[in-house]
């Protein structure tokens, strides 16, 4: 018995991740990822940066831990250190995530020191270390790809973001939020020219050196509008104010609506210096866009007039529906998941959500519109043909 | 008073039951209590977990001490030997473990050390005292005698050892007196 108990403890943790899988594959209420969808094997620029950046699902398997699948089956999970620190791990296969999670999350993995008895001495640590030390285990000792700070007001009042440092200690991601109620007219015409409400963010994605690689700006999608709204700057547009925000009305999801330009390109990093400036914060020097403040209405009105141009000659569109697990359809849910969506690294809390729809636009291709990334069928309710796509099935 | 010294062939016998448990009740723990947690959540699992682990040391002490009372032996024998069984049982498993664990904290090791110490030494006497409910729980009903039945502990070796083993001790006690 004693050699079949040793025997059992060796293997056991691979087992328990087995029937934990097993356990939570079908029941909604554990949420477990599925499996990754089937995605179009459409080969594109927007089906490349949609894979990248969509979070697939996003939960939450303990207090202060949360796990982020993306689609192109990588894993994140980020695990608050402090008040407004994060650290983040990086996986290749969302399965071996979990798996961390299982074995490193207090909630989870103190099942074990409840074994030694109700004073719950420190056996899980010495357990893991044990397969540490025999070459049984691969995935404990696993040191933080980056970490996450949260800073208050960035680009001004009712603004606030997040910076993600890699291990080295560069800066690697700059993601600010930006409520539209306590935004300039400017900016809120400019968030509804792109189909937001609510708040509207962007993420700059640094390489060495601080060089720019990406930006994108996301938000909450508004239902009404189209990519035609966008391509006719001379149409009529209703204020924002105006707006009933009808998103939740009509879905019973979040839907994210993104922009994103490449910043490697010539025309967008031009656009890029004019609008973003460097600015320290935590002692550390970091892009920001300063068009907020300090510049006139009129200087205002022109940058995002060139940014809005810029998208819409050359930016790739995405657009995500999310379903909400467990959490009633109110504009404050849907806007605290789009949040938890685009602040991915972030210390916050957001609900639970799970894709359910994507779609992908490459906008340097004339007349483009959106097409479906997860069923690779050509909607039949977007405004014009795309040209020239050949779709394959996943 | 001076306690006697543990009865070896039954502190033997308790030393390995208490060795199987430990490792058993900790397989457990590993393998179903973290999809039991994802379900239940960590509480009510870890609470499961560790009833059922001081239940499992009473009745191993129970076990362990049914041969030594029926053959009438001193309650002081009987609880030393279970008592010590346990206690070594009980540190050869989770007294490595925590100190392996210890070594993976980095910052505020000297608290950590002090904390795990004290749970481990809290544990420990918890465990002691499910094992020694165990064994007064049947001396009462191990004291008559009774007839084995087909299945029975007393056809182990280890048992009819213990049995002769305190059938000689007795003996050489009585010709002494």
């Amino acid at each position: 018995m004693l050699l079949a108990a040793s025997i059992a403890l060796v293997t056991g943790r691979d087992l328990a991740h087995h029937i934990t899988v097993a356990v939570c594959a079908d029941a909604d209420d554990c949420g477990t990822f599925p499996d990754s969808p089937p995605v179009c094997q459409y080969y594109g620029r927007d089906r490349v940066v949609a894979r990248e950046s969509f979070a697939f699902a996003q939960q939450w398997p303990a207090d202060g831990s949360r796990l982020i699948q993306f689609g192109d089956d990588s894993a994140e999970v980020i695990v608050a250190t402090g008040k407004d620190t994060t650290e983040v791990y990086r996986f290749n296969r969302w399965e071996d995530a979990q798996r961390w999670v299982i074995d490193n999350s207090t909630d989870l993995g103190n099942t074990a020191d409840a074994a030694a008895g109700p004073w719950r001495v420190p056996v899980r640590e010495g357990y893991l270390r044990m397969l540490l030390l025999t070459g049984l285990d691969h995935e404990s000792e696993r040191a933080a790809a980056a970490s996450a700070f949260l800073v208050e007001e960035p680009s001004g009042p009712g603004t606030h973001g997040v910076l993600r440092q890699s291990a080295e200690g560069d800066i690697r991601e700059v993601t600010v939020v930006m409520a539209l109620d306590e935004a300039t007219d400017e900016l809120r015409e400019y968030a509804s020219n792109l189909g937001f409400w609510g708040f509207i963010s962007y993420s700059v994605d640094l390489g060495p050196e601080l060089s720019p690689q990406r930006l994108t700006f996301s938000g909450p999608a508004t239902d009404a509008w189209s990519l035609a709204q966008l391509r006719a700057p001379s149409s009529p547009r209703n204020r924002p104010e105006a707006e009933e925000h009808p998103q939740y009305m009509s879905h019973e999801n979040a839907v994210l609506r993104s922009f994103v330009l490449d910043l490697r390109q010539e025309a967008n990093a031009a656009l890029y210096r004019e609008v973003f400036a460097m600015e320290s914060i935590l002692e550390t020097a970091v892009p920001l866009l300063t068009s907020e403040n300090w510049i006139s209405a009129g200087e205002r009105s022109e940058r995002y007039t060139h940014l809005e141009e810029r998208i819409r000659d050359n930016a790739v569109a995405v657009e995500t529906t999310h379903a909400l697990q467990d959490e009633p359809i109110t504009d404050e849910t849907v806007q605290s998941a789009v949040e938890g969506l685009v602040v991915q690294a972030g210390p916050m809390t957001a609900p639970e959500t799970r894709l359910i729809d994507a779609r992908t636009a490459d906008l340097t291709i004339a007349g483009s519109s959106f097409e479906p990334l997860l069923s690779c069928e050509v909607l039949e309710d977007d405004a014009e043909e795309a040209p020239g796509h050949g779709g394959g099935s996943s | 008073m001076k306690l006697p010294g543990p009865h070896w062939p039954a502190f033997r016998a308790g030393l390995l039951m208490h060795l199987a448990f430990g490792v058993t009740i900790l397989a457990v723990a590993v393998i179903i209590g973290p999809p039991l947690a994802w379900v239940l959540g960590e509480e009510s699992v870890s609470t499961m977990i560790a009833l059922l682990a001081v239940s499992g040391r009473a009745l191993v002490g129970a076990l362990n001490s049914r041969q030594l009372w029926s053959a009438a032996a001193a309650p002081s024998l009987v609880l030393s030997t279970t008592l010590s069984a346990c206690l070594a049982g009980y540190l050869s498993v989770f007294l490595p473990l925590t100190v392996l664990g210890l070594s993976t904290t980095g910052s505020g090791l000297v608290s950590a050390t002090t904390s795990a110490i004290l749970a481990l030494a809290l544990d420990c006497t918890f465990a002691l005292l499910a094992t020694c409910s165990g064994a007064l729980i049947v001396s009462g009903r191990s004291k008559r005698r009774y007839r084995p039945r087909r299945f029975q502990m007393s056809r182990l070796p280890v048992i009819r050892e213990i049995s002769e083993s305190f059938s000689e001790h007795q003996a050489k006690a009585r010709l002494n007196a």
